[in-house]
């Protein structure tokens, strides 16, 4: 899987495509959502061809649905392949979720949401038959993202960081890692320390995780909308989810980061001060993991 | 990557495990659609009272959100005709009736055009449904294949057998009939100081109006383009449309149309695609 060491980058989002174009600004890529661009003929096909001149793309998809137990949408899958082969793209994303299911009155609903699976041995099952499907029609590994859920399931055999390991172990997929979507579930769990839960979450991953899982981190803002906190890319990356970012780094090392923001969509000009902020905070743990490194290897006299 | 492992149907309807996810997953979406919140916690949610409520908003509020959004993009004409309000309102309403098939919100709006003509708080505007079918049908436009027209095609047009020959339109090219005026309606809600003097007229007369929606080809406006068709030329797009040979439809078309202008007009607004010959 291509990652690049600190390599950090932004959600490309359309009221931004002519000024990035204009400015182009240093990135280490860009992502954008791959379902906006299937349609090979419109207008927003041309721009990405444009911005891939450019920039590395990733592509994160919302809607495979591949936690779906009625299996892949076909037509889905094969225009997603389409997308990857104009684009060839750095990274090919979405998420453990399902989204569609057979309705009442006929046919497979797909609900356009990305909803919760249960973390059990049949759903690992499911997902991983659905992931092998897509990584062979892609011909490449994809990630994985955890999802922040505002239901879910009570039946379990694994717990969620488990769930990823034992994942991408079957699958041979990676993990995309979104730090805000485990604030916001911790947050929804009412736990009374949820950075504390968090970093807990990280260190159980770290514990189980096969090397390499891991292939990008997300950061994003939350909302407080009645009694849910609610994942909806709206606002600044939170104070807590920038100390659990640093801690997932002091864990994983330097990974792909992205400052994702989709709703109320600010100027151009503060996702990229949010993306420096990664980009600093990357370096200066990344600076000080390798100085550690020299050091224990001093220590140990196997070092330069 | 592992080669030996299940297809998820197999294991979805195979194993009693499979079965559950299975449940677990058509009952959720069942509540998320449901037209009416659900209080009782569907199969297997660790969620019970207020949370479950809460969560479960979450889910309907996003789905409904996500639909507000595409379907206001897909259809401004029938935004405009019923205000912020009652479209937001038909929207919430169309998205549990008719949930969507495909995890592509651009084709969040495909059936809303027949849904309209179920919802009986709209019946006293029977053209609603008609405006929303040009409106689709722009927006399909839009993201069409342009013409691939070249000069092959317009050699083999000018040699060819008409009886044998076959004119293919753009892949963006649509017909919409109506008995009412969709194509005064579209263009007046689309112009900046429109006559609605002469919009209402059309309305009381019942004019019917055939529309043409194409998009133009790439050196031209990019947006796609809606006209009136008269008659004469609705029977000739008529005709190819239904692949009818060039013979027979200038016969259908009968002595008024003026196929030279025309195609003249075609070539330049990339309604043609190709010009086919068949033995």
């Amino acid at each position: 899987m291509p990652t690049t060491a600190l390599s950090c980058g932004i959600g490309l989002r359309q009221p931004h495509y002519r000024e990035i174009m204009t400015i182009q600004p240093a990135l280490g890529f860009v992502e954008v959502h791959s379902e906006n661009f299937f349609n090979p003929h419109d207008a927003a096909a041309q721009v990405l061809v444009q911005v891939r001149a450019v920039y590395p793309v990733s592509l994160h998809g919302v809607g495979l649905a591949l936690g779906s137990a009625c299996g892949l949408d076909d037509e889905h899958l094969y225009r997603l392949a389409g997308l990857v082969e104009r684009i060839d793209p750095v990274r090919v994303s979405d998420h453990a979720c399902f989204a569609r299911a057979p309705w009442a009155q006929g046919g497979i609903v797909h609900a356009n949401d990305l909803l919760p699976i249960a973390f059990t041995e049949s759903a690992m099952q499911i997902a991983c038959a659905n992931i092998q499907r897509v990584q062979d029609r892609l011909k490449r590994p994809i990630l994985i993202e955890n999802l922040s859920s505002y239901l879910d399931f009570a039946d379990r055999d694994y717990s969620e960081p488990q769930f990823f390991a034992e994942l991408g172990r079957r699958s041979g997929c990676g993990l995309l890692l979104d730090i805000n979507n485990l604030m916001v579930n911790a947050l929804n769990a009412s736990d009374p320390d949820p950075l504390l839960s968090v970093c807990n979450w990280i260190d159980e991953l770290d514990r189980l995780a096969p090397p390499g899982l891991i292939g990008e981190i997300h950061l994003a803002g939350f909302s407080v909308q009645q009694e849910l906190i609610i994942d909806d890319h709206s606002s600044p990356v939170s104070e807590p989810v920038w100390h659990a970012y640093a801690y997932a780094l002091e864990q994983f090392g330097a990974l792909p980061t992205l400052i994702e923001w989709d709703d109320r969509l600010p100027a151009l000009s503060v996702l990229l001060d949010e993306r420096g902020k990664a980009m600093t905070l990357a370096e200066r743990i990344s600076l000080r993991m390798s100085a550690s490194v020299k050091h224990s290897a001093r220590l140990y006299g196997s070092g330069p | 990557m592992n080669d030996s492992l299940p297809t998820s149907s197999t294991i979805a309807t195979g194993t009693e495990s499979g079965a559950a996810e299975s449940l677990r997953q058509r009952e959720l979406i069942a509540a998320i659609f449901s037209p009416n919140p659900v209080e009782v916690p569907s199969y297997g949610m660790a969620q019970t009272g207020c949370r479950w409520r809460a969560g479960l908003a979450a889910y309907r509020g996003n789905g409904i959100g996500h639909a507000r959004s595409a379907l206001r993009e897909q259809f401004p004409t029938l935004l405009a005709m019923l205000g912020d309000d009652a479209f937001d309102t038909l929207c919430a309403y169309y998205w549990r009736s008719c949930p969507p098939r495909k995890g592509d919100l651009a084709w969040a709006g495909v059936e809303l055009p027949d849904f309209i003509d179920t919802v009986p708080e709209l019946q006293d505007w029977p053209w609603l449904s008609d405006c929303a079918r040009l409106d689709w049908a722009v927006w399909q436009a839009a993201g069409a294949a342009r013409s691939r027209l070249n000069e092959e095609d317009l050699r083999r047009l000018a040699t060819g057998d008409p009886q044998s020959l076959y004119l293919q339109l753009a892949e963006g090219v649509r017909r919409i009939a109506s008995y009412w005026p969709i194509v005064t309606l579209y263009q007046a809600h689309s112009d900046p100081n429109p006559d609605w003097n002469a919009v209402t007229r059309s309305l009381e007369y019942r004019q019917a109006e055939t529309a043409l929606a194409w998009r133009p080809p790439e050196n031209s406006a990019s947006a796609p383009t809606v006209m009136a068709l008269d008659e004469v030329t609705d029977r000739w797009v008529t005709a190819l449309i239904n692949a009818t040979n060039i013979e027979t439809a200038l016969e259908l078309a009968g002595n008024a149309f003026d196929f030279a202008a025309w195609l003249e007009l075609a070539v330049r607004q990339g309604w043609l695609n190709a010009v086919i010959a068949k033995e």
